[in-house]
């Protein structure tokens, strides 16, 4: 059967296997899975419309309870029908338990007579908000629990719950798409267009796009293999990509020059960012240098809206969570008779030894107090300038842990009322920060 | 619900709330800070001056207040709501445009300025004809999915149902006790709500959906503001953004989120297939400087009272550290507050009664001006001026005119800098100056930081250009600024620039260097002429008499600890005094609990009032005892067992069917063996150990390990090095040190027995001295947890822990 879809005959195949048009022949539940973007619900949609059997598609994320899930199911069984129900509201109580749910179908079968198959798709059916686990006992065996015999249930779903893996209804893998079959789909359609004026033969153009998807997709096929997101990097790059053509550098059939030329762009993780679109407000013409130079500084770092002392907090906070608190006084006390502590430095030592960079491995929960000391003991270390705690200290405290640049554990000891506390800045960011408040981070840190 | 919400739902938690102490105040007996009475009226400001001051001058000092601050009110929203027009049309046209086919238009505001400009946004968004509704979102009230849901259902489709609810929820309960239904409430709720929604539940945004296609909106958009989209659980978030997205086609949403930091940063937070359903539009709102430039033209300078430099620059550095024009607008109104409140010169005096004599005699601007006829040998003069309070009046008043008139000529001076002058800071290091710090250098009273800021100024002025310099003296001409017209039209009068015109445009090369060597002339004679003008222009405030009244100062630093109080003086200033935050009241009442706060203070309390009034070298078993024998051991003690003996209370009887407080407490009292000496001493070891490692860290934390004086270092370092130490020795001794300890220490258990007094010595000796207390107080913490709740029940509560949790 040729449905018009790439490189999925097996799974096609198998479908045209499971899903019979005929009631006698239609297995009770099936399951669909795969990795996402997959073609899974394409290729399922594509067959059924072929068979011209009576089917209603959900789509399980947008559901937020099972309540929602109950009543849309209704709903659609009901338009898809093609029954003539007169009133589409339904009855209250039918989304109010399982039960009246299975109950409102089997008045609606009874009354206007229906038994003939209907296929009942749960579309991501891993992706509802709640209430998973009671969707999946639901309808696992819903032609049993319910006594529907015309209803059929096919799951799609991204990898097999632990609920059904005892089960054994038929299951149709749909595993991700190769190298080739990628290059394949998305040369088939040209997504990005040359401008007009450029007036480029229709011919260069596909043979250009073809070797355009061909280099983004060998690029890229390591760091994902999903379909829609090379999409999106190749409308990403392509502007970009095509400028020295549009500049009548390079013309469109020197493919090889141009990549040359590219090569950086390729390399950088440009496709992979988020497109902002940015507007500064500039409403006195006379700022605008200073703007610029602003902006310019800005630009190289996202973190110049913090206040000095948020930043000294951060960086402290930082040294809290990846030095090993037993080394505190080594780096952060005035008093050099490191000889004295000799066990200290030997474990010092051992530590250093060991090969794991604490850098990479999870931020360890510190208590308020040693933040504060650190704080207090790496502030302006040049000039030697006093910190006042005061009230303010606290506030921005707060601050930071409001924008979730430090997070406050689960304090599980009653007893103890001492709050742990972990940064959740990555080591690039702090390294900004670090550099924005002349601070040698690199001095203060094991490895 | 996970364990943990699950734990933290269970747990008992008392809150202790203190009564109001808030009593009338009686104007006749009561003083308030040995300064001022309570007026009769509402009026909450005091009379002044020991009570002397007249009522009406104490009225008229709030009503100046009052007018003063109305008219910052109005005129900073005046300010802030037409500040931002240029950017409102930014955003009203990413309003208008057409989402699209994948993607949800979002517009991120990186707002630096505060809230105001949300409001405002708000308000601009109304008047959109193109605007259906406005959604504004807090991270409060959206805690799950089915919350935030509702609310965005709830104010897209305002039905009158929250009324209906009640009643239903009432008949709802009733079925539910007599069908033993075991769904829990929410569901019952939304059974109820849903009726009023075509029978859906509430939290459907197909609800929306259907409203949204029987209105048929084209053009109009349903906005989303999410208003601390920072502080949003990112769970919610991201699901939120996922559900909303595929709504996109049936619903028109446009999204703002108002960060605090750049959307970079946030949307490393955000799921990466998030961010692709999303159209980001970047708006960076920071014209705190302008804005605040504005403000203090407009607030500051225009007002008749200015600034004392002291407290413009404690305003600056907090608008430097934290850039938030609203936290400016209330340290404003706060430092206005301030000043009427407290200075009985604050209203227009033109004849001072004898009252308000002395403390102009008491200032030190006046006592410098003694100094000064001192110098000069005008001893006649200081002699009346210190009897006759007539002529002291007439010094007053003149001083206040001389004030005035020395106001004016800065505020010229500072107007001439602001508006002219600047315009010529681009090209050194001044630009970056926000006119606050214009106003603060130039009125600071530290002499280096005024004399960098004037050679700055100078320096400026000198780097002129021909063209630059002309314009700047033709500007100056034409300005209508009363000191710069007197400058331009007596210093600079025969300044012509026409002949000079005519050489630098004449091709000659004699005329280019005439022109060259006239014009570095000129420069330097106005240079000389610009330096006195800035020198003389007007006189410092500080040197001025009576200067203490005409400004709004902050003497005593009353401003600066209110708004930033010291960390480490609150918690001494709480640890002193617990009354204001533990309602023990002093005058004894028959409750027996009561009766016992008054002998004893909270532990923690009497702890710290003996650490107080001795250092940390004290041994810490001079400690303990200096501690115990400062307890009236029999009173406490009996007053102890009647509580525990009551019948009313019932406390012992009902440790009974407690196996673990059975053991531990119900045992301990009911021991006849022990004596209440024994008991009492136990007990307040007991205590002590729980008290004693939380004033010893708690209150060094406030200190770093480096910034104290050595021998305080050495000590706390040497405790908290002992600690360290001392954990690796238990790790390898084990628990029984600690256990011993605990048995003879506590003596709550049966290990008691043994010759009690002189072990414990010993022990106590041995161990303190040896060990540290954090370990003993952890391991006592755990065992003995159990006495946590008599510790709670007998001493009303401890300061820090307002919370205490039963395990």
């Amino acid at each position: 059967m040729d449905i018009g879809i790439q490189s999925r005959d097996e799974q096609i195949q198998l479908m045209e296997a499971f899903i019979r048009p005929e009631l006698i022949q239609a297995p009770p539940m099936i399951l669909l899975h795969g990795p996402s973007s997959t073609g899974k619900s394409l290729t399922l949609q594509r067959f059924l419309q072929t068979l011209d059997v009576n089917h209603s598609w959900i789509h399980c994320d947008e559901c937020v309870s099972i309540k929602i899930l109950w009543k849309k199911i209704i709903q659609s069984v009901i338009t898809d029908s093609k029954l003539k129900v007169g009133n589409l509201g339904i009855n209250s109580n039918a989304s109010n338990s399982f039960q009246s749910f299975v109950n409102a179908l089997h008045e609606l079968f009874e009354e206007y007579n229906y038994n003939k198959l209907h296929y009942l798709i749960l579309d991501r059916s891993d992706q509802m908000m709640e209430d998973n686990d009671t969707m999946l006992r639901n309808f696992m065996k819903f032609r049993e629990v319910s006594g529907l015999d015309n209803i059929s249930v096919i799951f799609i779903i991204n990898s097999i719950p632990r609920r059904l893996v005892t089960q054994t209804p038929p299951q149709i893998y749909f595993q991700p798409y190769s190298n080739r079959e990628l290059i394949s789909i998305l040369s088939k359609e040209v997504i990005c267009e040359f401008p007009t004026e450029l007036n480029i033969p229709l011919r260069t153009k596909d043979s250009f796009w073809e070797s355009y998807v061909k280099l983004v997709v060998d690029s890229y096929y390591s760091y994902t293999k999903n379909i829609l997101q090379i999409k999106r990097i190749l409308i990403r790059l392509w502007d970009k990509f095509i400028e020295p053509i549009k500049d009548g550098q390079i013309k469109p059939n020197e493919f090889l020059q141009l990549y040359r030329k590219n090569y950086n762009l390729i390399a950088s993780d440009f496709g992979l960012t988020t497109p902002i679109t940015f507007t500064e407000v500039q409403p006195n013409e006379e700022d605008e240098e200073i703007d610029q130079e602003e902006l310019k500084e800005e630009e190289t770092n996202s973190f110049t809206h913090l206040s000095s002392l948020s930043k000294y907090l951060l960086v402290a906070a930082y040294l809290a969570s990846f030095n090993d608190s037993k080394q505190d006084w080594l780096y952060f006390s005035k008093l050099k008779d490191v000889n004295k502590r000799n066990p200290f430095m030997k474990q010092l030592e051992r530590s250093k030894r060991r090969k794991t960079i604490s850098r990479l491995m999870e931020p360890k929960p510190f208590d308020l107090e040693r933040l504060l000391a650190i704080t207090h003991a790496i502030y302006n270390i040049d000039s030697a300038i006093l910190l006042q705690s005061d009230v303010d200290m606290t506030t921005q405290i707060a601050n930071l842990s409001s924008l979730k640049f430090l997070v406050k554990s689960n304090n599980q000891e009653y007893i103890n009322s001492k709050t742990k506390w972990k940064v959740n800045v990555n080591f690039e960011d702090i390294n900004q920060i670090a550099k924005d408040i002349n601070f040698p981070l690199h001095n203060y840190l094991i490895d | 619900m996970d364990e943990t919400a699950f734990l933290e739902s269970q747990s008992t938690v008392y809150v202790l709330k203190k009564k109001s102490k808030r009593s009338k105040l009686n104007p006749e007996t009561l003083i308030v800070s040995e300064e001022g009475y309570p007026l009769n009226s509402k009026t909450p400001f005091l009379k002044l001056l020991e009570g002397k001051e007249s009522p009406e001058n104490a009225e008229q000092r709030y009503k100046l207040y009052s007018r003063n601050i109305n008219r910052q009110q109005l005129k900073s929203k005046d300010i802030t709501q037409n500040f931002n027009t240029s950017l409102l049309k930014d955003l009203s046209k990413v309003i208008n445009a057409q989402n699209s086919e994948s993607e949800i238009d979002t517009i991120a505001l990186f707002n630096k300025q505060g809230d105001h400009f949300l409001d405002q946004f708000i308000n601009h968004l109304r008047q959109n004809p193109n605007v259906n509704k406005i959604i504004t979102m807090n991270s409060k009230q959206c805690t799950t999915m089915r919350f935030t849901i509702k609310h965005i259902v709830d104010s897209i489709i305002k039905v009158g149902y929250s009324t209906k609810i009640e009643t239903t929820k009432v008949k709802n309960n009733n079925n539910n006790d007599s069908n033993g239904n075991d769904n829990d409430e929410d569901n019952d709720e939304d059974d109820e709500e849903g009726q009023f929604f075509d029978k859906r539940v509430p939290y459907d945004l197909d609800i929306v959906s259907d409203w949204c296609q029987k209105n048929s909106f084209q053009n109009n958009r349903v906005i989303l503001i999410f208003e601390d989209v920072n502080s949003f659980d990112l769970k919610i978030l991201n699901r939120l953004l996922k559900f909303i997205h595929s709504y996109r086609n049936r619903i028109p949403f446009k999204l703002v989120f108002n960060l605090a930091t750049s959307l970079k940063v946030f949307l490393k937070r955000l799921e990466h297939e998030i961010q692709y359903l999303l159209n980001f539009k970047e708006f960076k709102l920071d014209q705190s400087n302008q804005l605040l430039n504005i403000l203090v033209d407009q607030l500051i300078i225009s007002d008749n009272i200015l600034l004392e430099s002291n407290l413009a620059g404690t305003i600056l550095n907090k608008f430097k550290s934290i850039k938030n024009i609203d936290d400016f607008l209330k340290i404003l109104k706060f430092a206005k507050m301030s000043y009427f409140f407290s200075n009985p010169f604050s209203c227009d005096l033109n004849y001072l009664s004898t009252e308000y004599i002395q403390p102009l005699r008491t200032t030190k601007s006046f006592q410098q001006y003694i100094n000064h006829l001192h110098e000069n040998k005008e001893f006649d003069e200081i002699e009346t001026l210190l009897t006759n309070d007539e002529k002291m009046n007439e010094l007053y008043q003149n001083s206040k005119v001389e004030f005035s008139s020395n106001v004016e000529n800065f505020k010229f001076f500072y107007k001439f800098i602001t508006e002219i002058f600047i315009k010529y800071f681009t090209l050194s290091k001044l630009k970056t100056l926000n006119h606050l710090d214009i106003y603060y250098q130039l009125i600071t009273n530290d002499e280096v930081t005024r004399i960098l800021f004037i050679n700055d100024l100078i320096g400026t002025f000198k780097n002129l250009s021909y063209d630059q310099l002309k314009q700047f003296f033709n500007e100056m001409k034409i300005s209508e600024n009363f000191l710069v017209n007197k400058f331009v039209t007596e210093d600079l009068n025969f300044v012509r620039f026409d002949q000079l015109d005519k050489w630098s445009i004449s091709e000659s090369k004699e005329y280019v260097l005439q022109h060259k060597i006239e014009f570095k002339k000129l420069k330097e004679f106005m240079s000389k002429k610009f330096e006195t003008f800035i020198k003389t222009s007007f006189h410092q405030f500080d040197n001025l008499l009576f200067h203490e009244f005409f400004l709004i100062c902050d003497p005593d630093n009353t401003i600066k600890q209110n708004l930033f109080p010291s960390f480490r003086n609150v918690l001494e200033q709480s640890l002193l005094n617990h009354e204001n935050y533990l309602n023990t009241s002093i005058q004894t009442s028959f409750d027996k609990f009561e009766q016992l706060n008054d002998m004893i203070n909270p532990i923690l309390v009497e702890v710290y009032q003996i650490f107080r009034e001795t250092n940390l070298m004290l041994n810490i078993f001079d400690f303990y005892q200096s501690f115990r024998y400062s307890l009236n051991s029999t009173k406490i003690i009996d007053q102890f067992l009647t509580i525990l003996d009551d019948d009313e209370y019932k406390l012992l009887e009902n440790y009974l069917n407690d196996n673990e407080r059975f053991n531990f407490i119900y045992q301990f009292f009911n021991d006849t063996n022990t004596t209440k000496e024994e008991k009492f001493d136990k007990l307040i070891l007991v205590f002590f150990l729980q008290k004693y490692f939380k004033v010893v860290t708690g209150v060094c934390s406030e200190y770093d390990i480096v910034n104290v004086d050595e021998e305080y270092l050495l000590s706390v370092e040497s405790l908290l090095d002992n600690i360290l130490e001392e954990i690796e020795l238990y790790n390898v001794e084990g628990p029984e040190r600690l256990v011993e300890l605990k048995i003879t220490g506590a003596g709550v258990t049966s290990g008691a027995s043994v010759e009690y007094e002189e072990k414990l010595k010993a022990e106590v000796m041995f161990e303190l001295e040896e060990t540290n207390p954090k370990d003993l107080l952890e391991a006592l913490d755990f065992e003995l947890n159990a006495l946590e709740t008599v510790d709670k029940v007998e001493c009303g509560d401890e300061v820090v822990d307002v919370e205490v949790k039963d395990s």
